[in-house]
This record gives structure tokens, sequence and C-alpha cells, in this order.
């Protein structure tokens, strides 16, 4: 193929062209070059409607929304304060665990650093935390919860690598487990750093009071039962992640809308149009990249890739250090549910030549992605959050820098210590 | 999101129209797949015709979600160059991607027009029976619409008034 039709379209890339349409368009030009009918692209979008999973997404991410509206960051906050906020560092450390909690629920599409960085951010600053520390927390937290389910990431994994058929095959129940260490150890560390930030603060927690805790129990006790209907219900077997999503959508609709009320039913259908602009998104871009991804596997594009990567790096360990670099790269640079559809298909298959586990590079790949998003210098929650608290970039790049080496620890223990990754689901 | 105020009635009505297809088709989405999973646990039953259908109508949403993108510049982008090109250079790059997109979505509408076409000739039945020329219309119909829009987009902006905030 000549390189003229790929150079063109990087260009129009970088100049801001739709992603689905840059996709589209090579998987035009690519049927013609196979002497392949381009209808067939027509057959590729339709195939969309062949995936059970993919009803999952619109309803996660309808109840997101809903969650996001109303008020129940107020209440999430308040809970994991009574119920956290005791600890040396509490306050960050609850503001840690709540974005956590919502963006696995919400996906990380910069909601988190909008919705509930108006009501950390405050509370940081009055308890003495310093300026840059809140800033940085609360970009950092943006993409914080992406390894927990549901989050949308990880679902679009599974369905992407089980189109792929490489390697073992994996269940997105299976991704839910391999994530949970893995997220967890994330949390883990930045809380150390968030306790040992504040040793120097007056008076940075809380006493613990059974009374607050049942008081914000009480509160909150409508979306309580949420995250244990739902990581329950598809971790017991009892749900298919679909029929969990559906569950989860009309809960939160009863719950936010009919009985506490906090979205009227005039704003209902604004807040549906708007989560289904990202549903519509990400799935015009997954069918496009269904059609480019069979052409490219036809064309064996990745066992030729694997050819020329083994015969420069042949230890996996090697393999993975460039990876990491590599995804950390693209996640500045690229959507992190257009990165998964794009280029998940060409470095599964070489990893699975060097044997890695689909489950393990999923969890790899992710938490690169994770940090890619606040990696300067265009790292797009490094923007929302610069416009959400009008600030200068400059000062966000200053402010997530500790934030980064730390994750980035973490991402490279992820990466070397598969068992990470890979001991729940083989245990369960 | 776009200024209302100085869209055209009839502009502001198809508005409207997409939104309420949108919303009835997410709400009656929920409300089917809540049924099926009422009548499959406790029932031991279920409509067979259900699951198919939920597939496509995510299929549906999914386009028509992606052509209410499009009206106002959200699809998911690069912006790497956007932030430091002069506002004089981006007006026209603006116009350029915008071309280049309304062309692709019509050589997509076109081509899966085909297929839907072939589909339509060969009678092939999809979910609940229906015709699977049916079914797949949307592919067509949304790409036709979105490189509509992209092509006003282009050629009735004089740059600078997209929206491009999130």
């Amino acid at each position: 193929m000549s390189f003229t039709v790929p150079l063109l379209l990087l260009i129009l890339a970088l100049l801001g062209a739709p992603l689905f349409a840059l996709i589209a368009a090579s998987a035009i030009f690519g049927y013609q070059g196979a002497e392949i009918s381009p209808s067939v692209i027509g057959i590729e979008l339709y195939r969309l409607a062949e995936m059970p999973v993919l009803l999952a997404i619109p309803l996660f991410t309808f109840a997101g929304y809903l969650l996001g509206e109303s008020d129940a960051p107020k209440r999430l906050v308040r809970l994991t304060n009574a119920l956290l906020g005791w600890m040396p560092g509490g306050l960050a450390i609850v503001s840690l665990t709540a974005c956590a909690l919502f963006t696995a629920l919400t996906g990380a599409s910069g909601v988190t650093i909008v919705a509930m960085g108006a009501l950390i951010y405050p509370a940081l600053k009055e308890a003495g935390y310093p300026e840059r520390f809140n800033l940085g927390l609360i970009t950092t937290s943006g993409s914080l919860g992406l390894l927990f389910a549901p989050s949308l990431p990880l679902i679009l994994y599974g369905v992407v690598a089980q189109q792929l058929n490489v390697g073992p095959s994996i269940s997105i129940d299976d991704l839910f487990l391999a994530g949970v260490i893995p997220g967890l150890t994330m949390l883990f560390l930045l809380s150390i750093y968030a306790a040992f930030k504040s040793r120097n603060l007056p008076r940075n927690h809380s006493e613990f009071e059974w009374a607050k805790v049942s008081a914000a129990i009480r509160e909150s006790i409508w979306e309580i039962p949420l995250p244990i209907v739902i990581l329950g219900g598809i971790y017991g077997g009892i749900f298919a992640i679909s029929e969990a999503a559906a569950v989860t959508a009309m809960y939160v609709f009863i719950v936010e809308v009919i009985i506490k009320r906090e979205i009227t039913w005039r704003r209902l259908p604004e807040v549906m149009r708007e989560s289904m602009l990202l549903v519509g998104g990400i799935l015009v871009i997954l069918g496009a990249s269904l059609a480019s991804t069979n052409l490219m596997l036809d064309a064996e594009l990745p066992q030729q890739l694997f050819e020329i990567i083994r015969s420069k790096i042949d230890s996996k360990w090697t393999f993975l250090l460039l990876l990491n670099f590599f995804l950390l790269a693209l996640g500045m640079l690229l959507d992190i549910f257009a990165a998964l559809v794009i280029v998940v298909p060409i470095i599964l298959p070489i990893a699975v030549g060097y044997n890695i586990h689909p489950l393990h590079l999923g969890i790899v790949f992710l938490a690169n992605m994770q940090i890619g998003y606040f990696t300067p210098p265009v790292g797009m929650n490094l923007f929302i959050a610069s416009y959400r608290f009008n600030r200068p970039v400059l000062e966000l790049y200053r402010a997530t820098m500790p934030y980064f080496f730390i994750l980035f620890a973490a991402v490279l223990l992820i990466t070397y210590w598969p068992a990470m990754s890979l001991y729940l689901p083989n245990r369960y | 999101m776009s200024d209302t105020s100085l869209e055209h009635p009839l502009l502001r009505g198809l508005h409207r129209l997409e939104d309420i297809v949108l919303a009835s088709l997410l709400g009656s989405m929920i409300l089917l797949a809540c049924t099926q999973i009422l009548l499959r646990n406790v029932f031991d039953g279920g409509f067979t015709w259900a699951d198919p259908l939920l597939r496509v109508m995510v299929l549906w949403l999914g386009m028509l979600g992606a052509l209410a993108a499009a009206r106002g510049n959200r699809h998911i982008v690069i912006d790497i160059l956007s932030p430091v090109l002069p506002k004089s250079v981006l007006t026209w790059t603006n116009k350029i991607t915008g071309l280049f997109t309304a062309i692709v979505c019509a050589a997509v509408a076109w081509y899966s027009g085909q297929f839907v076409i072939s589909e339509w000739d060969y009678g092939g039945r999809g979910a609940a029976g229906l015709p699977t020329a049916v079914l797949a219309s949307i592919v067509p119909f949304a790409f036709g619409l979105m490189a509509v829009r992209f092509a006003l987009q282009t050629f009735l902006s004089s740059g600078g008034n997209q929206d491009t905030a999130k």
C-alpha cells in the first residue's frame, strides 16, 4: 500500500478530523486495495447489533450521567467522610476513594473532575491542604477508578479482545476481577502519599462518630444498595453485565427522578441526549474499527509486526517496558475509547505472541491510559481541570507531577507482577 | 451546546424531534431490558424476540447518538494542534476536516445503502422477524444526515463559532 493515504489521514487527524471518519476512510481505501466491495462496511457497522454486551454501554452511561447530575456526588462525599475521615490525611483519602467510585460508574470522561471537584476542592482548601496538592489530587482523581467494575473502558476492552479471539479467551467478568487488586494498589499508594503530605496540617482529620456515620447512611440509603447490587449481581453470577446495566439504569432513574426528584422530568430528555452523545461517539468509532480491524487481520499485519519486533526484542519484559512508554504516549494523545478500539487489535496479538495474558495486557493498557489522562503536555484532564478551576495548564503540570510518579510506579508494579491482575480471575 | 436562540424554528423543531426520538428509544430500551430480566427470573420465561431487538436498538441509539454528536461538533478527535494554531488558520483547517468528514459520511451512507438494498432483494430477516434491510436502514440514514450536517457546518460557518468546549 502506498504511503500517501496514511500520511494524509494522519495530517487530517492532527488537524482535528473526527476519528470515526478517519477509521472509516482507511477501511474504505483498504477495501479498494484488497478488491473487496466497500459495501462490506455496511455489514461491519451492522455487527454493532450483534454483540449482546454492547447493551451495557448506553445503560451504564445513562445511569452515570443521571447520578452525576443529581446530588449523589454530595452524598457520596459525606458518606466516605463519615467512614474514612478519621484517618490521618482523612479528607484527601476520602476524596480519592469517592472519586474512584464515581469514575468507575461514570467512565473517565471528565465528569468526575467537574462534578466531584466542585465539592472536594473547597473542602480540601478549608482543611488547609496546599493549593497545588489539591489541584493535583483532583486532576489525578479524574481517571482514578478506571480499573474498577463496571467502568466502560474495561467493558470495551473485553468486547474488542473477544472479537479478536487470540490467546486464552477472556470474559468481562474476569476483567472486572483482574482490575480489583491493581486498582486498590493505586488507591493505596496515593492514600499513603496523602497521609504523608498532611502530617503537618494542624487538624486534617475528624473524629469518628457513629452519629455522623448513621446520619450519612440514612441520607444515602437509596444509593448504598447500588454498588452491592451491581457488583454482587455480576460477581455472584446472578446478572449478565448487560442485565446489571439495565437494573442500574432503572434503579437510578427511579431513585433520582421519581423518589428524590433531583432531576426533573423536564430536564430528563436533555440528560438522556447528553449521555447518548458519548455513546454515539464511542459506538461509531467501534463500528468503523470493526471494519478496519478485519482488514488488518486479513493482511496479517499484527503477525508481521510481531516478527519485526521479535527480531529486535526477545524478552517479554523488555517488550512490556517499551509497551508502557508507547501506551503512556498514546494515552496523552488519544481518547481512551478510541485508543481501545484502534490500538488493542494491533497490540493484543503481539502481546499474546510474547505469552502475555490478555487479562494482564488489558489492565496494563488501561493503567497506562489512566496516567496518560494527566500526562503533560496534552493529557485531556489537565485541560478540563484548567478550565474548571481557571488555572493555567502549566500550574497543573507541576501540581500533578508527584501523582504521576506514584502512579507510574504502580503501573510498573502492575506490569511486572502479572499475578496482581491474574490472581483473582484464576481463583474464582 | 449550540445557541438555540439563533436557530431557524424549523431547525429547532428538527433538533427537538431528534432529542425525543433518542430519549424514547433509550427509555423503551431500559423498560424492555428490565421486563425481560423480570420474566426470566420470576416466570422462567421471556420474549424470544426481545434480546435481538434490544441489540438492534443499541445500533439505532448509537447511530442517532452519533448524528446528534455531529450537531455540536462533539465527536471524539485528537485535539493537539487546535490550541496552538492561530484562529485564521483554524478557520481553514476546520473547513478542510469538515469537508473530509462530510465526504467520508456520504461514502459510508452510499456503501451501506448498497448493503441495505442487497439485503432487501435477498429478503433476509433479523430481530423480531423484521427484514434485515429495515433494521440496518438506520446506518445509511444516520450517515447520510451526518454528511449533510458536516457539509452545512463547513459551508455555513465563518469559523470560530463552533463549539469545541466539553
